[in-house]
């Protein structure tokens, strides 16, 4: 991390440092993954789990999970929603892009160390995820068993397609794919995430649950957690809200007195069960 | 028997018996001059209605809240009330059928929102916006309240025409102060019955739109107003309950006045017969602009 | 305790303006603000601003950074904050306080607004303190001392003129004011310009109570249980959605980052903004957690009265009265307070 960038997150946290994309993936038909650097090199260094405030100056500015990094640059896995996001999936690599951060709390890797993790994820709730999977892989003897539950539309609606068939599996990972609807070509699982997590049934005991996904997902996830006997303790999600800041200032992203972008966006199902409900 | 008990005998009957499913009325509120809307829907609820020198908000714009639910709506009217509930059906923002209008003619009201700058001088006196109104009573309704009361012959262009009478420097000078003091707070918008729009062009958020910066004052009052023209009911809500006293409401009156001279005399909000001037074409308009 | 003439007055502020701008309140129309003070400008000393001075440390609007956009290159340029020292005269003891509080919120450990902060400290504040509340007042049930000065540098006193008004105005421009230095910044001005001062003694202005109060004993108890809460709905069934008890409140400093486009080059700004505005929590592709007024009311009291006490310890209030005052259908925070009081604790929404 630059010093210059360091000095300035502090003094002006609002003001985004100019970074520049440097590689554009097509993840699906409207998911791109944008690699993202400084002259300085990598912007910052978020742990797994942390957000950054994307901007094109003349477009608008918006939070997004960083999904992965390397030793250069940040990843961030982008569904068009939006002004911002339509713009993002219109420009070339080369692009120069404000961003600033790191912001929020990251996944409690001191929890999660030495257990067995269950992922599950949805759609493009597989971007934030995928920043920790990845830094299992990286560090996979200090985890149990790992396995990821992961769902998309369509076939051609799944993200990061070559790790979930060829890069996590190989790292050590355990990954079940299912699709709402087939096509012609899919041979594997067709189904709902959470019908085909009760079908995997996998065992509570000694297990972290990682889930993130749309909330009709995470809503469903939770019932056949619920019903598979499954501690709220033991549950974490990642929470989206409307960000302008990302510091706990600007006052959007509140639930009750936690701000997602300062004390999340990651919690504990038990400690969402104590905040006032406003997703 | 005095206003507010007829208001609450009516009120226990309509609900009671089921005929409306909620009253929309005024209570007292926190401090004796404040006389705030209040929406009762159990009948053991209208000892809370009352009718006093206070009741001086424009109440139809609240019934666009209620327009899609099932069951009717009663409220209380006030000439102005009246205007803008006509002007909201034919702007088929509202059904007749779905509401029952208990009218009261008007005799002006005090303004609790002078109290602040003015002192309490400012509640001896009927508001602002009561002083130039041209329909003190009730233009529709289902029943009548009192007596109607004669409508006082003032001049309500006085002030346009003395904006008017500024030559363009002076003119600039007088609207740059007014703009100047606009805070952004869409009160004017949000109490208007003309400003109907579900999404209102403000509240999109992208670069390059309708901004939250002040410099852009002019372009939202402007704007607003001419998205209004023709249609304002001149109850002059926008004035009253702007904080910092705007004149918004001269903007309106300008316009009111205007069309009034190219199409001849209109009154919105009076009569359902009358279509809206400016939405309409007839071969012989004026068209001095070309 | 010095005491300075109301002669004397105009003459000691023309001295300070020569030093640095002097920041007062002044009219336009019925409008008190704070505004530049320049010579031959009326200050308005008989009651306090409508609009807050808040504006002051967080300006409604204020450019953050400038961009320029070419292609796919583009460049940031930072703006230095104004960081020349400024006097800010006439703030009341309320304002002072939301001054306090907004400290909490831009000034923690985490994240130092440099902007802010430069502002606050080339900021000297001369508080002027009040002793007849208007009925619309309650700070003293925020714990403001309307004769205090927590926070100022210099204390403007109103004296003991033996004749009280009877049209409940305080602070008749002609009357003189005691004077009272809480800094060594403060002592320093004083002794700079000790020529307009004079040793006359005379008795403070005997302070009246307000006759308003925010009761809120109880509520901080009862508030957790109360999210789901049928009173939320009834409340903001009036309320009109507008931004006047935001905007015009010290305290409420929730902001929106918003840009302007020049051609290719353009501008990031700060503004504020309203929690009771529509779009505040909408989210691209339209979700929206707080659709309605009932969700938008209930934050903006909760924050009030609960979410800034759980982070900083104190209610987000200074009992000022602005929202009593303006509040186009009177739901004010003593009245919500009120309200929240009566409930019976378990209506929830069906």
């Amino acid at each position: 991390m630059s010093v210059k960038g360091k000095s300035a997150r502090l003094l002006d946290p609002l003001v985004p440092q100019k970074g520049k994309i440097i590689k554009i993936v097509d993840e699906t038909p409207d998911i791109k993954t944008f690699y993202i650097t400084t002259d300085e090199g990598k912007p910052f260094s978020p742990a797994p789990g942390q957000l950054a405030m994307l901007s094109l100056f003349n477009v608008g500015e918006a939070m997004f999970s960083v999904t992965s990094q390397g030793e250069e640059h940040l990843e961030f896995s982008i569904k068009k929603t939006g002004v911002l996001t339509d713009a993002l999936h219109e420009v070339d690599e080369g692009q120069v892009i404000g961003i600033r951060g790191p912001y929020g709390n990251g996944f409690p890797l001191e929890m999660l160390k030495g257990k067995d993790i269950l992922f599950i994820a949805g759609g493009i709730g597989l971007a934030p995820v995928r920043s920790l999977i990845n830094f299992c892989v990286h560090s996979r003897q200090d985890y149990g068993d790992l396995q990821l539950v992961y769902g998309s539309r369509t076939p051609e609606d799944l993200c990061f397609k070559e790790d979930l068939f060829s890069r996590w599996p190989q790292g050590g990972i355990n990954v079940d794919v299912t699709v709402d609807r087939g096509d012609e070509g899919w041979k594997g699982h067709v189904g709902f995430v959470p019908a085909y997590l009760e079908e995997l049934s996998p065992v509570p005991v000694g297990k972290i649950v990682v889930v993130c996904g749309p909330p009709i997902m995470i809503k469903l996830v939770m019932q056949s957690l619920d019903k598979m006997q499954y501690d709220h303790e033991q549950i974490i999600t990642t929470l989206e809200k409307r960000m302008k800041c990302g510091i706990g200032k600007c006052g959007r992203c509140n639930m009750g007195s936690v701000y997602i972008c300062l004390d999340g966006p990651v919690f504990t199902m038990s400690q969402l069960d104590c905040m006032p409900a406003e997703l | 028997m005095k206003i507010s008990e007829q208001i609450r005998d009516y009120a226990k009957k309509m609900l009671e018996e089921g005929e409306v499913k909620q009253f929309i009325g005024f209570e007292k509120g926190r401090l004796p001059f404040h006389s705030t809307p209040v929406f009762i829907t159990e009948p053991g609820q209208v000892e809370r209605l009352i009718w006093d020198d206070y009741c001086i908000t424009n109440l139809s714009k609240y019934l666009v809240n209620f327009s899609h639910e099932d069951g009717k709506t009663a409220l209380v009217v006030k000439g102005c009330d009246s205007r803008g509930i006509v002007r909201l059906i034919q702007d088929h923002q509202l059904q007749r059928e779905k509401l029952v209008l208990i009218g009261i003619p008007c005799q002006g009201m005090k303004d609790s929102l002078r109290f602040f700058s003015k002192g309490d001088d400012s509640l001896l006196s009927p508001g602002g916006k009561c002083q130039s109104c041209t329909h003190p009573n009730p233009v529709l309704y289902d029943i009548l309240i009192g007596e109607e009361v004669k409508s006082v012959n003032m001049d309500r262009f006085k002030k346009t025409e003395e904006i008017e009478n500024l030559n363009i420097d002076e003119r600039y000078l007088y609207w740059s102060r007014e703009f100047a003091r606009c805070i952004r707070c869409y009160a004017c918008r949000n109490v208007c019955p003309a400003c109907s729009c579900l999404s209102c062009y403000l509240d999109q958020h992208r670069v390059d739109w309708h901004g939250k910066d002040p410099a852009e004052n002019a372009s939202y009052l402007l704007t607003r107003a001419i998205h209004v023209a023709g249609r304002c009911i001149e109850c002059g809500e926008c004035a009253r309950v702007c904080p910092t006293g705007v004149s918004v409401m001269e903007l309106n009156k300008k316009l009111i006045k205007d069309i009034n001279e190219l199409f001849g005399e209109q009154d919105a909000g009076v009569d359902f017969s009358q279509t809206h001037p400016l939405c309409q074409y007839h071969t012989d308009d004026p068209d001095d602009f070309q | 305790m010095k005491t300075i003439s109301s002669m004397l007055m105009t003459q000691f502020i023309e001295a300070l303006a020569k030093e640095m701008p002097v920041i007062a309140p002044v009219k336009n129309e019925e409008t008190v603000s704070f505004q530049p003070w320049s010579a031959g400008m009326e200050i308005e000393w008989q009651k306090n601003s409508l609009i807050p001075p808040k504006n002051l440390f967080l300006p409604q609007v204020e450019v953050l950074y400038k961009y320029q956009v070419s292609g796919v290159n583009g460049e940031i340029e930072e703006i230095d904050a104004d960081d020349s020292p400024r006097v800010l005269l006439g703030i009341r003891n309320c304002d002072l306080h939301s001054i306090l509080l907004l400290d909490k919120i831009f000034l923690t450990d985490d994240y130092i607004d440099s902007a802010y902060q430069s502002r606050r400290k080339n900021t000297v504040i001369i508080v002027l303190q009040c002793s007849q509340p208007l009925s619309t007042c309650f700070c003293t049930s925020l714990g403001v001392d309307p004769r205090g000065g927590e926070g100022a540098d210099l204390v403007l006193i109103e004296l003991d003129q033996g004749v009280r008004g009877s049209d409940k105005m305080m602070y008749d421009p002609g009357r003189d004011f005691g004077i009272e230095a809480r800094t060594p910044k403060g002592e320093e001005i004083l002794k700079k310009h000790e020529d307009f001062l004079s040793d006359l003694q005379k008795k403070p202005a005997p302070l009246e109570n307000c006759n308003l109060h925010l009761d809120e004993r109880g509520v901080k108890e009862k508030l957790p249980k109360m999210f789901d809460h049928s009173i939320w709905a009834d409340l903001s069934m009036r309320c009109l959605g507008c931004g006047v008890c935001t905007y015009l409140c010290p305290t409420c400093y929730c902001f929106d980052l918003q840009g302007k486009n020049v051609g290719e080059e353009g501008f990031k700004y700060r503004c504020w903004d309203s929690c009771m505005f529509s779009d505040y929590t909408m989210m691209a592709g339209g979700h929206n957690p707080r659709p309605t007024k009932r969700e938008r009311f209930r934050n903006r009291f909760l924050h009030k009265l609960s979410y800034y006490r759980e982070r900083y310890g104190e209610l987000l209030c200074t009992g000022c009265g602005r929202c009593l005052a303006k509040c186009p259908v009177h739901l004010d925070i003593t009245y919500v307070a009120e309200k929240i009081k009566e409930a019976k604790a378990d209506v929830r929404e069906g």
